[in-house]
């Protein structure tokens, strides 16, 4: 059996209160307690934050691709009534894209919600409602409509839900006192609805708090002396805060004088309901001195649990309650409780001789004077608590919840399961009669959002972004990179995705098909026809930040993040972390953005794909020493880059001058140089070292491959004015692929004295032409080349010169470590490895 | 120089003699030689365009036409969309979806929500 759970109660507003806390925990046990049925969590994408952290609170009992977000079309809070037909639409659309995860039962904990927030919820607007159950915690407004729905639009919104509820194939109780009020209220029938309770949540325990924990607290929410506690959850009428100010004022001079009346709940400071001030004048009214009231505002979880812990008397005097939780969660505590006679609290408290009548404040009083005076009586109350509360707990609560979804699966069973096409789902929107009308936005929102919720219709994509490449090709390594596995993708996608290339256009993301028509050399009748459209995201794709585009990924943060709880694997590929430790190795900004880029990418991806394992590491420490704001850390892994320069889409062409230079080359030693001119590549020691060689009249050659980078004005026209340029010194800037290949082949050594590297890709290439390798000692060269590269250190030219010596001494014994051996991969073998590290669905 | 802002080009030398205070014959040959003039008639015409086809828009049988039009040609589709409803932009299936909706439901203006 499927068992779909509307999870919003613990994404809205209702998050902070008990209904969030009973959505909430009761999912959580019914995952626990599922045993052969299959879970699924159904939430709305207008909460993204509660979306990540219930993900994660879900994390090892529900399957992440069991948790299912759906679209709306747009704000929904019924307070405001130009929302209705974006209200009634979303009913039809949520219930719709419900049906679309086939369910065979689903749940809604809570479903009095969307007044103030733009929670969605009905039963049978679209579909008939009969697998549907409902919690239903009391019918408080349905019986007191002069107190609690005071105005017609709430009025409009309740009745919309009970009507709704009707329509519900089951009702799940609370307590067995709300379950007789829907049975005589909603004339529901007694074998349709299920009395499923609740229980305290683990973390209400009896603790031990030390003296220094005990002063923080009385500090923090003013306490000076012995507390009465109540917890009521609400500052509304029938929580009898007037009964209960009443009865404190009966008791003693003594027992007032030795003890303070503390209530612990968020108290509401809108002007039309100043929680402070009503509890103020009821405090004035019942005669009781200032200092003898705290309102302590909000409390966390872990602050309630040591209140509970440390008082010496809870007290729940609520004339009305659908279960009660918070005396539950303090007897648990430990605390001696006394509590009500009336609605569900006997059942919660359990013992006659705690139970008060809430509309006699001298009995409140009475009760409450015996607990604070008789010490026999308060261990009683105290030993009676903790074993009442043995008999709740929300995997009980869980277990009748499942069988009674049996029940309702087995009732249905014969019943025909249909899957409306979203052709119906339109007609239906369009039998809205609302006003205002729809705008044109409203129905590019809601098609926008049926599209998504419909997102299973479709295939999986693997969304590679390659914005900067189809902005300019520069011809970068990191470039190279990007073609070559885009390539490799293109010939072997992931199976079951599609590989769609998108590219952000500087207002949203178009899927990239002229680019990758261009860059699979298709006909140019294709390529023409071959036209870029938005891109479509849905919650299952892959998104691959494979091109470096430093300020394109921190201006779209919120965007990733969106994508991040909407249920998209994000992942960045990392080529290198080096100017964040090395800031001086380039310009300012090119650090600060980088920098601001690996805070941005730990933020918002599900993974960091690293070039190799030493920017893995690089990254890992960084990490550590540069905490996200998010409960999960990015995965980090790594892999290595291809060597096949025909799969990267080379670039062709010879200059004039090639023969010539190629020639010169190949009549004496030239060691080769690639790579960018920057001041971390070592170009300018290497120089100096060849200096020195010549002036000792080693006749060798120096050839530099790379353009002009940053920083090195100096180090160029010092070159271009060299007296060995054209001679025994080669600087060629821009040169093609193809005509790269032919250096490789007409060199002797590859010499590699850069500082840093992500990877090192000129190895490897020298490595498929055979071409010796003479290498700075550096992890990632390791990484890379093994033991098959003659490796140096220090950073002199001296240092270098010698190593130059050492590795020519060596050449000619035969004994230079052979660059064959190292392992190479294939473009479509290095983007193989990539994909391995994301874990596909499906 | 008296016809020295024929030679100019740059914005900001533009901004110092303004064209405007040149005689009318002047300003016409500098907009010709700088090939303003087509981006002149752009800039005003396209507003123009805009709206009267927002307004046709509004008529259901020439929003299912040009809808029908659109969606048998996404290179024209994308670029009358970008023109028209600049602040709709939605991927193809939802596109799709969208036509529908409009073919069936009247809306009231293109306003905020």
């Amino acid at each position: 059996m499927r068992i779909v759970i509307d999870l919003q109660g613990a994404q809205c507003d209702s998050r902070f209160r008990g209904i969030g806390r009973y959505s909430l925990s009761l999912a959580l046990a019914i995952a626990r307690n599922a045993g052969k049925h299959d879970v699924w969590i159904a939430l709305n994408s207008a909460f993204p934050q509660s979306i990540l952290e219930l993900r994660q609170t879900f994390k090892g009992l529900v399957d992440p691709a069991n948790i299912r977000i759906f679209n709306n079309s747009g704000h929904t809070a019924e307070v405001e009534p130009t929302n209705a037909w974006r209200v009634r639409t979303s009913e039809r659309m949520r219930e719709h894209f419900l049906e679309q995860l086939k369910p065979d039962v689903i749940h809604i904990p809570t479903l009095f919600e969307g007044y103030g927030d733009d929670a969605v919820t009905s039963v049978g607007s679209y579909t008939s409602g009969q697998n549907t159950a409902v919690t239903i915690h009391d019918l408080i407004p349905l019986m007191d409509q002069a107190n609690y729905l005071p105005n017609p639009a709430i009025r409009d919104f309740y009745f919309r839900k009970i009507e709704s509820l009707k329509r519900a194939g089951l009702l799940l109780a609370i307590s067995e006192s709300s379950r007789l009020e829907a049975i005589e209220h909603l004339d529901w029938s007694p074998e349709k609805i299920i009395n499923t309770s609740e229980g305290a949540d683990a973390h209400f325990k009896q603790i031990s708090l030390s003296d220094e924990r005990k002063l923080q607290l009385r500090t923090k929410y003013g306490i000076a002396r012995k507390m009465v506690m109540y917890a009521p959850g609400g500052f509304d009428p029938r929580k009898n805060f007037d009964g209960l100010m009443q009865a404190y004022a009966l008791l003693s001079p003594q027992i007032r004088a030795g003890y303070q009346l503390v209530l612990a709940s968020r108290l509401s400071k809108s002007p039309h309901d100043d929680s402070r001030a009503k509890m103020t004048a009821c405090r004035i009214q019942a005669g009781l001195a200032e200092d003898e009231l705290v309102l302590t505002d909000f409390v966390s979880d872990d602050d309630l649990v040591a209140l509970y812990n440390m008082t010496d008397l809870f007290v729940f005097p609520s004339k009305h309650e659908g279960f009660g939780l918070p005396p539950l969660e303090a007897m648990a505590c430990g605390a001696p409780t006394l509590g009500a006679n009336a609605s569900s609290l006997p059942e919660v408290i359990g013992w006659d001789e705690a139970l008060f009548d809430p509309f006699k404040p001298a009995h409140i009083a009475e009760k409450m004077t015996a607990a604070l005076v008789d010490v026999g009586f308060r261990a009683k109350l105290k030993a009676h608590g903790i074993e009442q509360v043995k008999k709740f707990s929300w995997d009980a609560s869980a277990v009748k919840a499942i069988a009674a979804f049996e029940n309702l699966h087995v009732q249905n069973a014969s019943k025909p399961f249909t899957i409306y096409p979203t052709a119906t789902l339109i007609d239906s929107i369009a039998q809205i009669k609302s006003n205002p009308s729809a705008t044109e936005k409203d129905l590019a929102h809601t098609a926008n959002a049926i599209a998504f919720n419909t997102g299973l219709e479709t295939p999986k994509k693997l969304l590679v972004d390659v914005t900067e490449l189809v902005r300019l090709d520069a011809k970068s390594g990191i470039q190279r990179v990007v073609r070559s596995i885009l390539l490799a993708l293109h010939q072997e996608t992931p199976v079951g995705y599609e590989l769609c290339p998108i590219y952000y256009d500087g207002f949203r993301y178009l899927h990239a098909k002229n680019f990758m028509a261009m860059l699979t050399n298709q006909p140019k009748k294709v390529q023409r026809a071959s036209f870029d459209e938005v891109a479509e995201f849905n919650q299952d794709d892959i998104y691959l930040g494979l091109d470096l585009n430093p300020g394109l990924t921190v201006k779209l943060e919120s965007t990733y993040q969106h994508w991040l709880a909407l249920g998209l694997q994000v992942y960045f590929v990392v080529y290198d972390i080096l100017l964040v430790d090395r800031p001086d190795w380039a310009p300012e900004e090119a650090a600060v953005g980088l920098k601001k880029w690996l805070t941005t990418v730990s933020q918002v991806s599900t993974g960091l794909l690293c070039i190799s394992e030493a920017v893995a590491n690089d990254v890992r420490i960084w990490l550590q020493n540069n905490h996200p704001k998010r409960r999960q850390l990015p995965n980090i892994s790594s892999f290595h880059l291809g060597a096949d320069v025909e799969s990267s889409a080379p670039s062709k062409g010879l200059p004039h001058d090639a023969a010539q230079t190629l020639k010169l080359l190949q009549s004496k030693a030239s060691f080769l140089t690639v790579g960018t001119l920057e001041p971390r590549k070592g170009q300018q020691q290497t120089l100096a070292a060849f200096e020195l060689l010549w002036g000792q009249q080693v006749d060798i050659n120096l050839v530099l491959v790379g353009k002009k980078g940053w920083m090195v004005d100096d180090l160029a026209l010092q070159l271009n004015n060299h007296s060995e340029l054209g001679k025994r010194l080669f600087w060629l800037d821009g040169i093609s692929d193809e005509y790269l290949e032919k250096i490789y082949k007409a060199s002797g050594c590859l010499v590699s004295a850069s500082e840093g590297e992500g990877f090192g890709l000129p190895l490897i290439e020298a490595a498929k032409q055979g071409l010796p390798i003479l290498a700075r000692d550096l992890p990632v060269f390791h990484e890379v080349a093994g033991d098959h590269a003659f490796y140096f250190t220090g950073l002199s030219a001296q240092d270098l010169s010698c190593a130059i010596e050492a590795w020519r001494k060596l050449y000619q014994n035969k004994q230079v470590p052979d660059s064959k051996l190292i392992p190479i991969l294939t473009w479509a073998q290095s983007a193989k490895q990539l994909i391995d590290k994301i874990p596909l669905s499906g | 120089m008296k016809n020295g802002a024929l030679l100019l080009k740059t914005t900001d030398e533009l901004a110092v003699v303004p064209p405007a205070k040149l005689p009318f014959t002047n300003r016409a040959k500098a907009v010709l030689s700088e090939g303003r003039l087509l981006s002149g008639i752009k800039r005003r015409l396209k507003p123009i365009l805009i709206a009267t086809g927002k307004s046709a828009l509004r008529r259901p049988w020439i929003k299912r036409s040009v809808l029908a039009l659109l969606n048998r040609s996404p290179q024209l589709k994308n670029r009358l969309y970008r023109l028209v409803w600049k602040d709709i932009s939605l991927a193809p299936r939802a596109m799709r979806i969208y036509t529908a909706l409009s073919t069936a439901i009247p809306t009231h203006s293109k306003g905020d929500e």
